[in-house]
């Protein structure tokens, strides 16, 4: 049985393009610090370490290290974008069962700073890299002509997603591109792989985020109303686009009614939702996946304006990673997003899905204002 | 050949024939423009590949094609 546990702090660390000289532990520290400090913990109260980022393959090392944590519990768990997701899951476990009692999770790039290329590590895989794919913008770029061919979605209609998460970013001064883009914009930038133009594609920034995970009951007692967590859903089928098999379904079909089992809610009980936008394909498929709209319904339904600003179902309130800022994994300040619209947006149920690698990793998380929202 | 079940492979023979699964345009700057395909072939699995002789852009799902060897290298072409 587990123990209902609270998002009890929730921080960003400086994103964008960060200081020279700043390193990706330095982003996990800052975003911690803001997160303790957010809820009232100390540094000493901490003692379950969660962190993963392409920079550092012992992420939790490095954090510890230079926050002075000597962890009882640590998980390192590196699945891609949807790593934090998927620790808010191993700390609720880690809590129910004694191993910790303060979960700190934790992400930190400096992506923008030292390059791409730099910034994470390229597998050689012995059946795909002979054909050169450029991952991943050639995996989401098959799935998104997949869709295409067998839903008929537009490319006007994964450009909305675009245009949809720059209206969201106009008021937010922190997103790194606030400027006016329109559909024809996204259409008429140059062409990475087919049918994606760089304005298809995730920006490519610095930035961290960090969570204090504690028991509901141990959150009442702090400084911030708690964020519940009421349901939360793992699931990864695959490593590799072409280990895929339907390139237009995502284990988030499998992630999600788990994460809505739990919480004992459906997508109609979702007010606002945080969607991974690594690509303007992906938003859409999390609606499908995730129940929002019928499988090869997500096109229509972005392009009549349900997730911008004024739509039925606001999607990436931030700007997402599209227009607010990517810093290689997203999924950290996608959950500071998702607590911000629980605290400050008067939303009483929100849902965060992150995705990892090529739409490998799939993770779901429902959060609300009350824990009787189940 | 069957990945997804973690067993010993073994050595099976395929005709080389198979339908473009999905498709895109690799473009990169000071580059042409690359074919990126998957590929099922008739006997059930599934690669990447390229589909060579013909434009990048003209490689549609649903065409069938054909394994050719460039410098050892499985890339398909139009059949």
């Amino acid at each position: 049985m587990l123990t209902p546990v609270a998002i009890a702090g929730a921080a960003e660390s400086d994103i964008g393009k960060v200081e020279d000289g700043l390193t990706p532990t330095d982003l996990m520290v800052q975003a911690s610090l803001r997160a303790l400090e957010d809820c009232g913990l100390r540094i000493s109260d901490v003692d379950g370490l969660f962190a993963a980022t392409t920079q550092l393959p012992m992420a939790t090392l490095n954090l510890g290290e230079q926050l002075g944590v000597r962890p009882r519990y640590t998980d390192a768990t590196q699945i891609g974008g949807s790593s934090p997701i998927a620790h808010i899951d191993h700390a609720r476990a880690a809590i129910s069962t004694g191993l910790c009692d303060v979960a700190l999770i934790a992400y930190g790039s400096t992506q923008r700073s030292v390059g791409r290329g730099n910034a994470s590590v390229q597998e050689i895989d012995p059946y795909e890299a002979p054909y050169e794919p450029p991952l991943p913008v050639a995996a989401y770029a098959l799935a998104a002509g997949r869709h295409m061919h067998q839903f008929g979605t537009t490319r006007e209609q994964l450009a909305s997603v675009a245009v949809s998460a720059r209206q969201w970013a106009k008021d937010n001064e922190r997103a790194w591109s606030r400027d006016r883009l329109t559909i024809s914009d996204v259409l008429d930038s140059p062409m990475i792989c087919d049918p994606l133009t760089l304005r298809d594609c995730c920006l490519v920034t610095d930035g961290g985020g960090a969570l204090v995970v504690v028991s509901a009951a141990r959150a009442r007692d702090l400084r911030r109303d708690p964020v519940h967590v009421l349901g939360v859903g793992e699931a990864h089928w695959h490593r590799h686009v072409s280990s895929m098999g339907d390139l237009t379904v995502t284990a988030a079909s499998e992630s999600g009614p788990r994460a809505f089992a739990e919480a004992g809610l459906t997508p109609a009980d979702v007010q606002c939702a945080q969607l991974y936008d690594a690509f303007t394909i992906t938003p859409i498929l999390f609606l499908e996946d995730l129940g929002f709209v019928e499988k090869g319904e997500g096109g229509p339904f972005v392009a009549d304006g349900n997730i911008a600003p004024g739509g039925s179902l606001p999607v990436n309130t931030n700007g997402g990673g599209l227009s607010y800022g990517h810093p290689g994994m997203y999924g950290a300040m996608l959950m500071v997003e998702a607590v911000r619209q629980v605290r400050e947006g008067g939303m009483d149920v929100v849902l965060a899905h992150g995705n990892g690698g090529v739409m490998s990793s799939e993770c779901t998380a429902i959060l609300g204002s009350d824990v009787t929202q189940r | 050949m069957q990945p997804g079940t973690g067993l010993a492979l073994e050595w099976r023979v395929s005709a080389g024939a198979g339908t473009v699964y999905a498709t895109t345009v690799v473009r990169k700057r000071d580059a042409e423009p690359r074919s990126l395909v998957l590929v099922d072939l008739d006997e059930g699995f599934r690669m990447m590949s390229r589909v060579d002789g013909v434009a990048a852009e003209d490689v549609a799902i649903g065409q069938r094609v054909q394994v050719r060897f460039d410098d050892g290298t499985a890339v398909f072409a139009p059949c």
